[in-house]
């Protein structure tokens, strides 16, 4: 692949305006300056990796003409390519075609394999600004040497990349120092984890001795508990001791006090009880005078009940007298009649007795009016059946009857017996029967003659039977007496003499039934007047009782109850009037003699009437109370004084006891503690105190001890801390393995990419500084004999005849240049496929150079071009005629200046 | 008569222990381990109870450390306590973990526990109703007791049942501590009729028979790798032999599961995967809450995207939260990565290129352990000289294999500069 034309159509200055053809070796471009050189070389590299943005800091060769354009032809074999991009995003589109226009995208990978665009920069498309970057990007990320290696060995990335960013991912897991590391991190944290469990072990360990001081405390608190109880109790001891003995003093000092008071008290009190003994003739007749004041209300109801039963006596004359006048009488008729209850009884029995034979005598009259009616009904029936029975009824049909009944028996007794079978005609039967047979036989027999035989008999002894049958039952002989009586002109049949018969029975009957009925109304008749006589007789009876007892005779019974009923009530309000007045005279007599008794009561204390007037007696009764209230006042006075007195006595008595036993309790208690007063029992109590607070004091201690350490063991049986935290080392000790392992997978994945790639350029590398320095020591006329490119980066040496290293920065700018340019083609020497079609395009590269270094570097380039194709732009025209002088075969191309 | 009884067969209780290897960060989960041993032996008790056993027979190991934690024996006594109120005698030899001359905080445990000698094999008779069984044992007097323990039992003749409890290691397990070695010849010979023993953490059945021998394994698995089913044994032994039930008692299952993202194109593919994968975690857990590991393998494209980080501890806290929203819930301890990159090591060995070089490099290192060793150690030297090589010990080989994927990932990533 070769590159045969470059085609600016709108870059920088350029526009339409093309370079070429290169040839396939070394081509020289000779033009002035301003005629587009760097512009070429720049358009070769932004085809081929897209046109920079504005933010890139690289020159952007703006075209005036529209969006930049360029087009790269290059040669394979007897076929042109055509790499082409138009300015747009990502570096622009990028089209790849053949001059026929088939498409190849791959050809742009092919060509710039492995190399970078910086690559490409610094090493296929330079000029004097870019010389020294070979060396100056060296160690650094964009190492082109150590990125031209990679890719010539095979590599997408530069070992040297690699290795770093492996070095760096480890360190991200730890470090020597780190401490914000991973692995640093988990280190820590098993340092921080195992200290807990050892001093969790530690607290283990101690269980036992923890387990003993227990028991010791336990043994030590229950001392000091019971010398705590002990203090406590001696110390209860004596303060109780100072409080009782205190307490009675202090009681005997207060009982004291009360007995004085208390004598005082019962001088006053026995003389307030002489002052108030009461009258002795009041106290004689207390009793009775209470009784009377006890009696005053009664008696002022007394008073009331008087008026009351006077009224009342009043008004039962009045009502009395009435009733009288309702009798009608006077009051001596009225007082003789019988007003008993017998006496209304027999009222009662009268008008009971006299109403059921009215009410029986009206039913007697029914019945007879019943009787009458069915007897005219009999009569009419048994006239009808005489009727049928040819019977007049108007005269005397029983006899007319008897008669017939005579005549009827006349006849029944001379006719023939009825319906019997030997009544029929015997041959007539034989007859019938024949024929039957010969008509049978004839049928069964087939004799025709037979049958006709038989038919004809039969027909005879049927008429034979029927005629027969005709003439049956009729009475032979009757006698005409008897028919003339029956009315009958022939002798009856059978039949009709059974219907005469029964005729006649009918009438026998219906005649019976009219004899009947009339027995029934004359019974009735008799039951009625038997009833009429006997309420004439009650009546009668009546009548003597009502005269009897005073009452006017035929009077009603209700009549005569009623006038007993007013006769009744006039005797009750008799009895009322006499009661009322009774009661009126028992009042009043009663009335006079409570006046009289509070009278004779109260003459006692005051002059009084013995009779006094009835409205005197409310005085004499407020009389009667202030007697009492003098007499109870003194009275309760003189009984509150004795009182008082037994009281105080008492009590004098009782404090005079306590004193005393008070006394005797405080001197057993001064003589139990030895002592003299009750000051030296506190001094004794306030020492006790003392040592009850210091026995607490050493129980609180050691039981507070005792309540931690249960406590803490207690926890002990429980706590899982031991597990968690060996989980938690197990679990750090997992992740720290792991990290351990990933830096180790890290750290020697660096290693064998730093040692493999320390081999590589060992036993490659040789190759390309051999030859940089063959083409330096080329360029330099063996001024300079040795080149070394330190493997880890860093400045480039040379070293001349005499072994003295110089740094590129001890050289002079064109030996510099010379030795970067030597660099370049060692390394480009041996890259092989690593950009394969790429060209070479060095921009005027020799102008520093003298004349001899000019030479030597042209028979260098010229040599690389033997493999590889060359482009070379100058402006200078001795150093196109210097490579036309090595290369005679170089193409020469001369530009224009834009 | 004929004689049988019927125990309950538990040992290494490990109360209090720690739970090694786990980065619980979740206090449910935190809770639930710290009480996990505790709640093991409250089953184990209630198992005793409700299956009315004539017995108890622990075969060390009950605590977790010779410093045992007053917790722990405040805890034991209570349950022990309780297996007393029950009628339930206890039979119990100290193992390496709780040797006989360990710290003891001086709780007394009820009459009816029996704490085997640690000088010689003592021999107790359980007898009820006229059914005796004799009860051999021995405990450690220390924790690293290297003596031949089983060999110095020997049954009497006249035992009609013999039962032997020891804390010992059978035929040499080279992932337990050599302590009380023995073989099954030795157990054999003794005659016992069951052992009962303590130490290997899996319950398994070493042979049946005329003499049965058992391990009754952790009551409650212990750290990441103990995985399966822990309990003890419920064992029915007559004259004509022991038939033993395993009866759960743990309170969390452990898991741990590989996930093949060989497919995964996205990290995306290694959630979905994943999710799958504790769904299937929680289901084989039996209701249990559960503790799981994943280790994710396979050649994929996202192996680089693995390796960036934080990316695996994203996905990580993503799905532990999905999978603590679960109930019971599981927690995902740690997914590690143990991809490779989709690079074809064999091309790279034979490449002259950088690639190849490293491989190569890593490949040395790998084939040398000293030379890894050494540089593991050297790159290790700061951080070991802070953490100390108790916390820290990283495996060389592991180290340097997934150095070289990481390594390769990078310098092979896509250029994206």
């Amino acid at each position: 692949m070769r590159l045969r034309r470059i085609e600016a159509v709108r870059f920088g200055r350029l526009t339409d305006v093309s370079l070429g053809d290169m040839g396939d070796g070394l081509t020289i471009v000779e033009g002035p300056n301003e005629a587009g050189k760097s512009t070429f070389t720049a358009l070769v590299r932004h085809v081929l990796y897209g046109f920079p943005t504005a933010r890139e800091k690289e020159r952007q060769y703006h075209s005036q003409a529209g969006k930049r354009h360029g087009r790269l032809v290059f040669q394979e074999g007897g076929s042109r390519w055509v790499v082409e991009r138009t300015e747009g995003p990502h570096g622009g589109p990028l089209e790849v075609r053949s001059l026929d226009g088939v498409a190849r995208p791959a050809l742009r990978d092919e060509l710039c394999a492995g190399v970078s665009p910086l690559a490409f920069k610094v090493v296929f498309g330079f000029g004097l600004d870019e010389m020294a970057h070979i060396e100056s990007l060296r160690g650094s990320n964009d190492d082109i040497i150590a990125r031209l290696y990679a890719a010539s060995a095979g590599l997408t990335v530069s070992p040297h990349d690699v290795r770093i960013e492996l070095g760096k991912e480890a360190e991200e897991l730890f470090t020597t120092r780190g401490k914000t590391k991973r692995a640093n991190v988990l280190l820590g944290d098993v340092r921080e984890t195992r200290l807990a469990l050892r001093a969790l072990e530690g607290e283990a360990a101690s269980f036992v001795a923890d387990h003993a001081r227990l028991a010791d405390l336990d043994e030590s608190l229950a001392q000091a508990r019971a010398r705590r109880d002990d203090r406590r109790a001696a110390h209860t001891e004596v303060a109780r001791a100072s409080e009782r003995l205190a307490e009675r003093i202090g009681r005997i000092d207060m009982l004291e006090q009360e007995l004085v008071g208390s004598r005082v008290e019962q001088k006053a009190v026995a003389e307030a009880r002489e002052k108030s003994m009461p009258d002795e003739r009041a106290l004689a007749v207390m009793a009775e005078i209470e009784v009377l004041v006890d009696e005053a209300s009664a008696h002022t109801q007394g008073r009331t009940d008087l008026r009351d039963a006077e009224a009342g006596l009043a008004q039962a004359v009045r009502r009395f007298e009435d009733a009288v006048a309702r009798t009608g009488r006077s009051a001596e008729e009225m007082l003789s009649i019988d007003a008993s209850a017998e006496a209304q009884r027999a009222v009662d029995a009268a008008r009971d007795d006299l109403q059921r034979l009215d009410h029986e005598l009206e039913t007697r009259r029914r019945d007879v009016e019943r009787a009458e009616m069915a007897a005219a009904e009999a009569s009419k029936l048994a006239a009808a059946a005489c009727r049928n029975g040819g019977i007049e009824s108007a005269g005397e049909p029983r006899e007319s009857l008897a008669e017939r009944y005579g005549a009827l028996e006349a006849l029944e007794s001379g006719r023939p017996a009825v319906g019997r079978v030997g009544a029929f005609d015997a041959p007539a039967l034989v007859l019938l029967g024949s024929g039957v047979v010969a008509v049978a036989a004839g049928l069964s027999l087939h004799e025709y003659v037979a049958v006709a035989i038989g038919f004809v008999l039969t027909v005879a002894g049927v008429f034979f039977v029927l005629r027969q049958r005709s003439s049956v039952g009729r009475v032979q002989d009757a006698p005409a007496a008897a028919l003339e009586t029956l009315g009958l002109t022939i002798p009856p049949t059978g039949m009709e003499l059974a219907r005469i018969r029964r005729l006649l029975d009918a009438c026998r009957t219906a005649l019976a039934g009219e004899d009947d009925a009339r027995k029934a109304v004359a019974e009735a008749v008799r039951e009625a007047d038997l009833t009429r006589s006997t309420l004439e007789a009650r009546k009668t009876i009546w009548d003597r009782w009502l005269e009897s007892n005073g009452l006017q005779p035929g009077s009603a019974p209700a009549d005569a109850s009623q006038v007993l009923g007013f006769v009744r009530e006039a005797l009750t309000l008799r009895a009322a009037v006499d009661d009322a007045r009774e009661s009126v005279e028992r009042l009043r007599s009663r009335l006079d003699g409570y006046a009289r008794r509070l009278a004779g009561v109260l003459a006692l204390f005051t002059e009084v009437a013995a009779e006094p007037d009835e409205d005197d007696v409310p005085l004499l009764v407020g009389r009667a109370r202030q007697v009492i209230a003098e007499t109870r006042q003194k009275s309760a006075a003189h009984e509150e004084a004795e009182r008082l007195l037994a009281e105080l006595d008492g009590r004098v008595a009782i404090a005079e006891q306590k004193a005393s036993h008070a006394s005797e309790e405080a001197t057993a208690i001064l003589q139990k503690w030895g002592i003299a007063d009750g000051e030296s029992l506190e001094a004794i109590a306030e020492r006790q105190r003392l040592e009850l607070e210091e026995a607490e004091r050493a129980h609180d201690v050691l039981a507070d001890e005792r309540s931690r350490l249960d406590e803490r063991l207690a926890e002990r049986t429980h706590e899982a801390r031991g597990g968690e935290l060996r989980l938690e080392l197990a679990g750090l000790t997992q992740r720290l393995q792991e990290s351990a392992e990933e830096y180790a997978v890290l750290r020697v994945a660096a290693r064998l990419v730093e040692v493999t790639q320390a081999r590589y350029e060992r036993e490659r590398q040789p190759d390309v500084v051999r030859r940089a320095q063959e083409v330096f020591r080329q360029i330099t006329g063996d001024r300079y004999v040795g080149l070394t490119v330190p493997i880890a980066g860093g400045s480039v040496e040379v070293f001349d005849a005499r072994s003295e290293a110089k740094t590129s920065e001890e050289l002079s700018r064109g030996t510099a240049e010379q030795m970067y340019l030597a660099l370049r083609l060692g390394l480009i020497g041996q890259l092989d496929d690593v950009g394969r079609g790429l060209p070479v395009l060095m921009d005027d590269v020799l102008v520093n150079f003298d004349p001899e270094r000019r030479r030597g570097s042209a028979e260098a380039i010229a040599e690389l071009a033997d493999h590889r194709q060359v482009v070379l732009f100058t402006c200078h025209p001795e150093i196109a005629e210097l490579f036309a002088s090595v290369r005679p075969d170089v193409t020469r191309i001369t530009l224009d200046r834009c | 008569m004929g004689q049988s009884v019927r125990f309950i067969h538990a040992a290494d209780l490990h109360l209090d222990a720690p739970f090694k290897g786990v980065d619980a960060t979740d206090e449910r989960v935190r809770h639930t381990l710290i009480e996990a041993t505790y709640r093991a032996l409250d089953e184990v008790v209630n198992a005793c109870i409700e299956r009315q056993v004539d017995f108890l027979v622990i075969a060390g190991d009950a605590y977790n450390s010779r410093d045992k934690s007053v917790r722990a024996q405040f805890a034991f006594q209570r349950a022990m306590q309780r297996l007393a109120e029950a009628d339930i005698p206890v039979y119990l030899v100290w193992g390496n973990h709780d040797p006989a001359d360990g710290w003891s905080a001086g709780i007394s445990l009820p009459e009816s526990v029996h704490i085997f000698s640690a000088r010689q094999v003592e021999r107790v008779v359980f007898e009820r109703e006229g059914v005796t069984c004799a009860i051999y044992g021995r405990s450690f007097r220390k924790a690293a007791e290297t003596e031949n323990l089983a060999s110095a039992f020997v049954r009497d003749p006249a035992d009609r049942l013999a039962i032997g409890v020891l804390h010992a290691n059978v035929g040499g397990r080279l992932d337990y501590d050599d302590y009380a070695p023995c073989s099954a010849d030795d157990l054999k010979t003794a005659r016992m009729d069951y052992w009962a023993l303590g130490h290997i953490h899996k319950p398994e059945q070493l042979f049946s028979g005329a003499v049965t021998a058992a391990y009754a394994g952790c009551t409650q698995g212990l750290d990441p790798t103990q995985t399966g089913p822990r309990g003890c044994w419920e064992v029915t032994l007559d004259e004509s032999g022991a038939r033993a039930t395993f009866v759960t008692t743990a309170a969390v299952v452990w898991d741990a599961r590989v996930v093949d993202v060989s497919d995964a194109t996205g990290v995306e593919d290694v959630h979905a995967l994943l999710a799958d994968a504790y769904g299937a975690v929680s289901r084989d857990a039996g209701g249990f809450p559960a503790i799981v590991r994943f280790d994710l393998v396979g050649r994929t494209e996202v192996h680089g995207e693995l390796m960036r980080p934080g990316v695996l501890r994203d996905i990580t806290d993503e799905l532990r939260a999905d999978a603590m929203g679960d109930e019971p819930w599981v927690w995902i301890d740690r997914v590690r990565d143990r991809t490779r990159p989709a690079i074809d090591l064999a091309v790279l060995r034979s490449s002259e290129e950088f690639a190849g070089d490293l491989v190569r490099m890593a490949d040395g290192l790998i084939e040398d352990p000293d030379a890894a060793v050494a540089l593991v150690a050297e790159i290790m030297v700061p951080l070991l000289e802070k953490a100390g090589s108790d916390l820290i010990s990283p495996d060389p080989q592991s180290v340097i294999d997934l150095a070289r994927d990481l390594a390769l990932d990078r310098l092979l990533a896509e250029e994206d500069r």
